[in-house]
């Protein structure tokens, strides 16, 4: 070994990282047979659902997520849609009166103006008003796929002891690259989420349409006005008191992601500044033996994967600059007589000189990623794009790389204690 | 509607215990690869080795016969290429077996036996090259360079010069290492170091005269200009 220092983290690095890896293929294998199944039926009566479409500054989607709600497969007479304009800028309030005034069909949706609160404001100002049995919130920028809302109805029908549903995400017509990274990141993270079902270990209820009991809403409390990822809070405090959550694998709503690196950085910022704290919110829960799974293994994993992503990107950083660093110093020494060095260009394989150690665990890392990619992308409806398999090989350095700055960035913010709007 | 009941926690022990006992078998797989080909390093040194004895007593047999016969015109040259040849390979294995060295764990006995080989066999190039230098009256800068790995932090600048200068220089310049750190094992250094005065690392002997400290490109460049009678090398350089 080269450097104690930095081998000895490395390895336990690759370690955890195999650990983990090799956790959720062996837990894949475990379900496979379980998870194709979903035998459920929509009930007779179907129950009232209160959708609530919470929109600040969105006049250029909210017609697109309008008409995507009224393309829902569910009778009319059983929705309440609440529009709740919070104190938008643009013209968001009139595109949607003017949507309500002209389709006839839509009259059971409401547009409810409120001065600039925030999203978790307008979500509790809508519970007051909600008449549903079930409460499900969409955001402007997200689309739902005309049967996710009776596919999640037959979910609850099916098991009494879910309190929160989510939908499995896509990235809505991916363009730029940024997207089609998200594209498979989503993908990726959805094999995991699905797993993590079986051992009630899930601690985000997404943003674009979830679906909670109003039962359990109101017993849970306002969604927390404080917090950055109001979606998240509500699941950990929902985990807390031990409610269950669950991913409907047959309900899919498409995303806006993020077109360009800085709003990726702006929303990531947000999603890791927020779980960040509510980790730290709820940190009794971690390592405690009466959360089972979701204690003991899900939540530490989860802080474990954080400081992973941080080393990852330091030593990445290592091992990129310190040839070039040498390089310059040589040449320094040389005068910056490269005249030598390029009459001299011969490049032997030397494969006594390869270290097959780190070589054996990135490819092996690799390969089983790419493996939970794939089985991932066998749940995915519409399949994986085709041009998305070979982005998926970049993916794994690129844009891990490009989110451990993010979550650097996070940190850097957080422990010089930079106030941000929370 | 009814609140939902609570969900009964569950600690799935046998599938942390499984996947625990997976990847330690990975991990010692991987592991072990490295010592598999720390083996084979070892195998392919060894047989270098023998290669270069044979190559090394090659060499002696010719210059027997070049004392023989006396006519150095025929001889001088080829043999001149032949031992440029030979201390090229070693360099170069010796520079992998130093890779090797800091790579390994395990051997690190087995590659100091290794390193002590090569010193003696550097040592016995530069003792034939002064005397082919003065049998054929040629014109072959030598430099004995001192360094230390262990003791040394300014040796691999001085290092990376003198690899400058062999790139450009080629079979005009022959360098030969003496790794201080085997001074204990090899009374040979210190013989060679009392000869030279060598009390700091690192130093340079550039045919017989004594450097110490890191000797810059722009005044290795004047001392080998000095050395030498070839103008064209001293041009180059």
């Amino acid at each position: 070994m080269n450097n104690p220092i930095i081998d000895i983290p490395v390895y336990i690095a690759y370690f955890i990282a195999l650990y983990l890896i090799v956790y959720w293929l062996i837990f894949y294998v475990e379900k496979r047979s379980v998870m194709k199944r979903s035998p459920r039926v929509l009930p007779k009566e179907l129950p009232l659902v209160t959708i609530i479409v919470p929109a600040y500054n969105e006049e250029k989607v909210i017609t697109k997520t309008l008409r995507s709600i009224q393309n829902l497969i569910y009778p009319k007479d059983k929705l309440q849609v609440l529009i709740v304009n919070d104190g938008s800028k643009d013209r968001t309030a009139q595109v949607v009166e003017s949507y309500i005034r002209k389709h006839k069909t839509a009259s059971y949706m409401t547009l409810i103006n409120q001065n600039n609160q925030g999203k978790a404001a307008a979500l509790n100002n809508s519970v007051k008003q909600a008449r549903g049995e079930y409460f499900a919130c969409i955001d402007a920028d997200s689309l739902v796929e005309p049967d996710a809302l009776q596919e999640m109805i037959k979910g609850f029908f099916a098991d009494s002891t879910i309190a929160i549903q989510f939908p499995v995400m896509k990235v809505y017509k991916p363009k730029s690259w940024i997207q089609k990274y998200q594209y498979v990141e989503y993908l990726a993270s959805m094999i995991i989420i699905r797993l993590c079902s079986f051992i009630d270990a899930n601690y985000v209820a997404p943003g674009p349409f979830s679906v909670y009991k109003l039962s359990v809403l109101k017993k849970l409390g306002p969604f927390d006005t404080e917090s950055l990822v109001e979606d998240q809070e509500i699941a950990f405090r929902a985990q807390k008191d031990h409610f269950r959550l669950k991913q409907c694998q047959t309900a899919f709503v498409h995303t806006h992601a993020p077109k360009t690196i800085s709003t990726l950085r702006r929303q990531r910022n947000r999603w890791f500044k927020g779980t960040i704290l509510n980790l730290f919110k709820y940190r009794g829960l971690v390592m405690n033996r009466n959360y089972g799974d979701f204690g003991l293994f899900q939540l530490p994993m989860t802080i474990l994967g954080l400081v992973l992503a941080i080393f990852g990107v330091f030593i990445f950083l290592y091992y990129f600059f310190k040839p070039i660093f040498e390089w310059f110093h040589h040449m320094m020494l040389v005068n910056f007589d490269i005249m030598p060095y390029l009459t001299d260009l011969e490049w032997k394989i030397k494969p006594l000189e390869v270290s097959l150690t780190p070589l054996f665990f990135i490819y092996v890392l690799l390969f089983m990623s790419l493996t939970m990619l794939l089985i991932s992308s066998r749940f995915y409806k519409g399949r994986l794009k085709r041009n998305a398999s070979w982005q998926m090989i970049p993916y794994f350095f690129i844009y891990f790389l490009l989110l451990g700055f993010f979550l650097i960035q996070v940190l850097v913010e957080i422990l010089l204690g930079k106030k941000q709007k929370w | 509607m009814t609140v939902p009941p609570h969900v009964d926690r569950h600690i799935s022990k046998s599938r942390y215990i499984i996947a625990f006992i997976i990847t330690v078998l990975a991990f010692t797989l991987g592991v072990s690869l490295g010592f598999i080909l720390d083996d084979a390093r070892i195998k392919s040194v060894e047989n270098q080795n023998r290669e270069q004895e044979l190559n090394y007593n090659g060499l002696q047999l010719q210059y027997l016969y070049l004392n023989r016969i006396g006519n150095t015109t025929d001889v001088c040259p080829t043999l001149r290429v032949a031992l440029e040849n030979s201390i090229e390979e070693l360099s170069e294995s010796l520079d992998a077996v130093q890779r090797y060295e800091k790579d390994t764990t395990l051997n690190k006995d087995e590659y100091r036996f290794i390193l002590r080989k090569y010193l003696q066999d550097n040592l016995r190039y530069w003792i034939f090259s002064q005397n082919i230098r003065v049998t054929c009256n040629d014109d072959v800068v030598n430099i004995l360079y001192f360094f230390s790995n262990e003791k040394c932090d300014v040796c691999p600048n001085q290092g990376k010069i003198l690899t400058h200068f062999k790139k450009k220089l080629h079979d005009k310049l022959l360098i030969f290492p003496i790794n201080v750190d085997l001074e204990e094992d090899e009374n040979f250094i210190k013989i060679l170091k009392a000869r030279y005065n060598v009390t700091s690392l690192p130093t340079i002997v550039v045919n017989d005269i004594p450097h110490q400290g890191v000797v810059g490109q722009s005044e290795l460049s004047v001392i080998i200009c000095q050395e030498t009678n070839n103008k064209e090398t001293c041009l180059i350089s």
